[in-house]
């Protein structure tokens, strides 16, 4: 997204380009206290939908006992076995193995096709107000009626995916995609790539275009063909952005969960149970909440270590 | 035209055709009936007789896809407002003045991105029933703006961050407070930013489904995204019926990103750095 | 006003049904009307049960199969002293029994359905059938004969293919059809001769179904033509009536299942939530009352082909002007329960379930031995509960 701008103040940082706020002891008071008014509406906010959920669910996940009632939640012993339970259990290994390939592989290919697409309209050229705006188009379209469309286009029997492969000739035989364990991933991954790869193709576009285009014809002066172009000059401009924009695709992918509960209910035989598909299942097929949150968070700790492990890429953009 | 730029217009076409497949496929099961895409051959190209809007017709007999459209504006219309007025104030507060106290709880804000929705969706809907806010649109916009606004303020700071200071303390110098400043000098430059942010919270809040299916009971606030799913019945599997309610849930919003994608795109790569 | 949250609002058959009884409850309560609104069946069981574990819950509850999970957030209030007062348990079917939980009974059963095989009568002709099968081996031999004759794009047998509670339901009635059930004699009988034998002939014939779909999927196709038989409840005749196209719909019959038993589930109950002020608790009741009238009794279960929770509600011209009924009331009269005699099964039920889907769908989509699955299911459902 805004990576943009970082990148070209970077760049330009030797030329006094604009600089971050600065501790200025005669207005800091003043500005202390503005800068928390301004940042009070978000706060505030955030520690009432976020804190509280997040308070409830941690009690929740020391409660001894079964139950789905919040209100007798408080009366339950406390106890660390949910914990016991969740860390010994094979399930959840097995559920922590299929949201990292899952969420790995729709980083993976929402940043290529977004690199690929960002790399083809960068350039000017007539049209490309259009060309752009339809390459974005699966942005503005909610996820769950991508869905929808997906599992029609998918179908084993009468899905257009497997009458074009088989044309084409890459398949012989139709492929039920969301029915074979092999390949029912593959399946969820479809939608999830097609309505991610749009921001990726957004943020890395908004960096692209800060890098001048005097860079390439000195590349090519200097006989560099394409393949080199972009390691050394397309790469070095945008792998920040790259990475703040796995980042963001891979925090919503991880949490993410209508894509496969919608298509594939954590099935066949859980090919595609990620943790957030394990955790509705304890909840509300199992009714099991505390096991339920437990579950949540080792999930929400695993996915705060991988942000504080990134953490330092991050700064470097922004503070 | 250039040998390259054919190449690349070829390359460029080819990508947009596979991308779109599945926008025209949904165009292509609305128009015609099932019973012709039932089959191991499915016609890619209509055969233009037997186009009917049949499925449309269904769609608005059967459900009140008006409403949920009105609904699911009213939502994003609201998100909207919120989300741009909260995260250009804190926005700007990470970008001028937030100590690093500030700047990681700002930060922190992402940790609403850490919590599994699934589990989210218990905690909000007591709150909501406690305040009796439950089964309103104002849930929803609360419960949107909530997710939307710590990515929106980052947006916001780095928008910000490529507006010159010296801009600001020109005035300051002239007499303005940070706050006549902010609102007369920074704010009117900011103007892409915060169309960018708009546009941004526009299509989360509209895409919505997780808090929209478990926030609002009954009809009268069902939003287009539990509408359609709804719709995917237990029964049957009217994918005409199904394909033309997605279209037309999708064509507001897409209609609109059509029309204001330049100034997302200008939003987003300008800076104010000239 | 009264929210009443239903997955069946908009279905054939049901949803006019309910419209009926809402319109009669609110001409005699002046001032009060029934919000009547659906939710897709698969919100529909995690959305009542926030509600009633935040105690929020909707005034009028509806259920399937999903009274088991609202049962157990332990928040539906007993009916006992309603029913007793109104006299309503003398004039209602056994099956009501499975609507109680530790003597409390929890919801008035609306009717019971049943499975029954559906079936193209021209694709059977033209595989040289002249008869529906009435036997296990009929069944799997006539499938096997129009696997031979289908043409291209149409598949033989129609079943549910993929993660869904349909598939609990349908494997359940060829247990429960071949004699057998998944718990017998108090003892998990998950690896029994019948149930293996059972569970074999649901996986040879979802081999000649089509792959992934679910109930509503592959009852579109047997409207749309494109499967030539299928197993599904009673109630899809009127659904078929409504979506099948008119050149599809009159080759389209039913027929008993073709098992020595049939299965009898309860299609709708009604309950009433405890966390509702006693005065909406009573108007509740009012409605639950209506609709256990004899009137709507035999409306709603007529439309669906369903047999009535009050017994004899169903008109015998009704009958007469409908043939299929006379094969449901045939089934229905001799069915068994879907679920076995076990409070514990009933208990745990959404695990349960999620473990056989789970060892049904490796069974269909891998090779391993239908023995060895089912023993490590057994062993799987043993560590959830005692039988």
């Amino acid at each position: 997204m805004t990576l943009v701008t970082d990148d070209r103040r970077r760049a330009g940082a030797h030329t006094g380009g604009p600089r971050r706020s600065r501790w200025r002891p005669s207005l800091s008071t003043r500005n202390n206290l503005l800068s928390y008014v301004l940042l009070a509406p978000s706060l505030a906010m955030s520690l009432v939908f976020i804190a509280f959920p997040i308070y409830m669910i941690v009690n929740l996940s020391l409660r001894d006992g079964k139950t789905m009632i919040m209100s007798e939640v408080g009366g339950l012993p406390l106890t660390l076995d949910n914990y016991d339970t969740v860390l010994s259990d094979p399930e959840t290994w097995h559920s922590l193995r299929i949201s990292a390939v899952y969420t790995l592989a729709a980083v993976a290919g929402a940043i290529v096709v977004g690199l690929v697409t960002a790399l083809l309209i960068r350039r000017r050229l007539p049209g490309r107000r259009w060309l752009r705006t339809l390459i974005l188009i699966p942005w503005p379209i909610p996820g769950s009626i991508a869905t929808v469309g997906f599992v029609w286009m998918l179908d084993g029997t009468y899905g257009v995916v497997n009458y074009l492969l088989r044309a084409i000739g890459v398949i012989d035989e139709n492929i039920a995609w969301f029915f074979d364990p092999q390949t029912a991933l593959i399946g969820v991954l479809m939608p999830t790539v097609w309505s991610a790869y749009p921001l990726c193709t957004l943020m890395l576009l908004a960096s692209l275009q800060s890098v001048p285009d005097e860079l390439y014809e000195a590349a090519k002066v200097d006989g560099a063909g394409p393949v080199l172009q972009f390691r050394h000059v397309t790469w070095p401009a945008v792998q920040n952005t790259a990475v703040l924009a796995m980042i963001v695709t891979g925090l919503w992918t991880f949490t993410t969960f209508d894509f496969v509960y919608a298509i594939t209910r954590g099935g066949p035989d859980g090919a595609t149970q990620t943790l957030a598909v394990a955790i509705y299942n304890q909840a509300f097929r199992f009714f099991d909440l505390p096991h339920a949150s437990a579950l949540g968070v080792v999930t929400m700790a695993l996915a705060g270590s991988a942000l504080l492990a990134l953490f330092p890429v991050v700064r470097r953009r922004f503070f | 035209m250039s040998r390259s730029m054919v190449v690349r217009y070829a390359l460029i076409v080819a990508i947009i055709v596979v991308l779109l497949f599945p926008v025209y496929w949904m165009a292509l099961t609305a128009v015609l009936p099932t019973r012709e895409l039932l089959s191991p051959s499915p016609p890619l190209l209509p055969d233009l007789g037997s186009i009917s809007f049949d499925s449309f017709q269904r769609v608005f007999e059967l459900r009140p896809v008006g409403r949920w459209m009105a609904n699911s504006a009213t939502v994003t219309a609201g998100t909207v407002v919120c989300s741009v007025v909260f995260a250009t104030m804190a926005g700007y507060s990470l970008s001028r003045l937030a100590s690093k106290v500030g700047l990681i709880v700002g930060y922190s804000l992402f940790a609403v991105r850490l919590i599994p929705t699934t589990l989210l969706v218990i905690p909000l809907f007591m709150m909501f029933s406690e305040v009796e806010l439950n089964n309103t649109l104002r849930s929803l916009v609360i419960a949107n703006t909530v997710v939307i606004v710590p990515f929106a303020a980052w947006l916001m700071k780095s928008f910000f961050d490529s507006i010159p200071v010296e801009l600001e303390e020109a005035a300051m110098v002239d007499g303005c407070s940070r706050l006549r400043s902010f609102l007369t000098i920074v704010l009117p430059l900011a103007r892409p930013g915060i169309g960018a942010v708009a546009i941004f919270s526009g299509i989360l809040a509209w895409g919505d489904f997780t808090f929209a299916r478990t926030l609002i009971q009954g009809d009268a606030g069902t939003t287009v995204t539990v509408g359609l799913v709804s719709f995917v019945g237990e029964y049957t599997a009217d994918w005409g019926a199904l394909m033309a309610a997605g279209l037309l849930s999708i064509a507001p919003m897409v209609v609109l990103f059509i029309l204001l994608e330049p100034l997302l795109i200008s939003g987003l790569t300008s800076g104010a750095v000239k | 006003m009264l929210d009443f949250p239903t997955w069946q609002a908009n279905e054939p058959g049901h949803g006019e049904a309910l419209r009926a009884i809402v319109e009669e409850f609110e001409s005699r309560h002046e001032g009060v009307t029934v919000n009547m609104y659906p939710v897709s069946n698969e919100d529909f069981q995690n959305q009542i049960v926030t509600q009633l574990s935040a105690g929020d819950p909707p005034d009028i509850i509806a259920s399937g199969n999903h009274f088991y999970a609202f049962a157990e957030t332990g928040q539906l209030e007993p009916l006992n002293d309603r029913l007793e007062e109104s006299g309503l348990l003398d004039e209602w079917e056994d099956f009501q029994q499975e609507r109680v939980v530790d003597d409390e009974h929890l919801a008035l059963t609306m009717h019971a359905l049943t499975r029954l095989l559906y079936y193209n009568e021209d694709y059977l002709a033209a595989a040289g059938v002249d008869a529906p099968p009435t036997s296990p081996s009929e069944l799997a031999d006539t499938v096997e004969a129009l696997a031979g004759s289908v043409e291209e794009g149409v598949s033989p047998w129609g079943a549910t293919t993929t993660t869904h509670s349909n598939l609990f339901g349908e494997v359940t009635a060829f247990i429960v059809g071949m004699g057998s059930q998944w718990i017998t004699d108090g003892e998990w009988s998950v690896t029994a001769p019948e149930t293996v034998e059972a569970v074999e002939l649901y996986r040879e014939l979802a081999r000649q179904a089509p792959p992934g779909l679910d109930g509503g999927g592959y009852r579109q196709l047997l409207a749309d033509g494109r499967i030539a038989m299928s197993q599904d409840g009673n109630w899809v005749i009127s659904t078929l009536d409504e979506v099948s196209p008119a050149d599809v719909r009159p080759q389209l019959q039913v027929a008993p299942p073709p098992f020595e038993n049939s299965v009898a589930l309860v299609g709708t109950s009604l309950s009433i939530p405890a966390g509702i002020s006693e005065e909406r608790k009573d108007l509740v009741w009012d409605f639950i009352q209506i609709a256990a009238e004899p009137e709507f009794q035999g409306m709603w279960a007529g439309a669906i082909d369903a047999a009535p929770g009050r017994t004899g509600s169903v008109p015998p011209e009704r009958v007469q002007e409908r043939p299929e009924l006379e094969v449901v009331a045939q089934t229905i009269g001799s069915a068994q329960p879907e679920f076995p005699d076990s409070a514990n099964f009933r208990a745990n039920f959404g695990e349960i379930e999620t473990r056989i889907i789970d060892a049904m769908m490796r069974l269909l989509t891998t090779d391993a031995e239908t023995v060895d699955v089912l023993t490590e299911l057994e062993s799987e459902l043993s560590s959830i509960t005692e039988p």
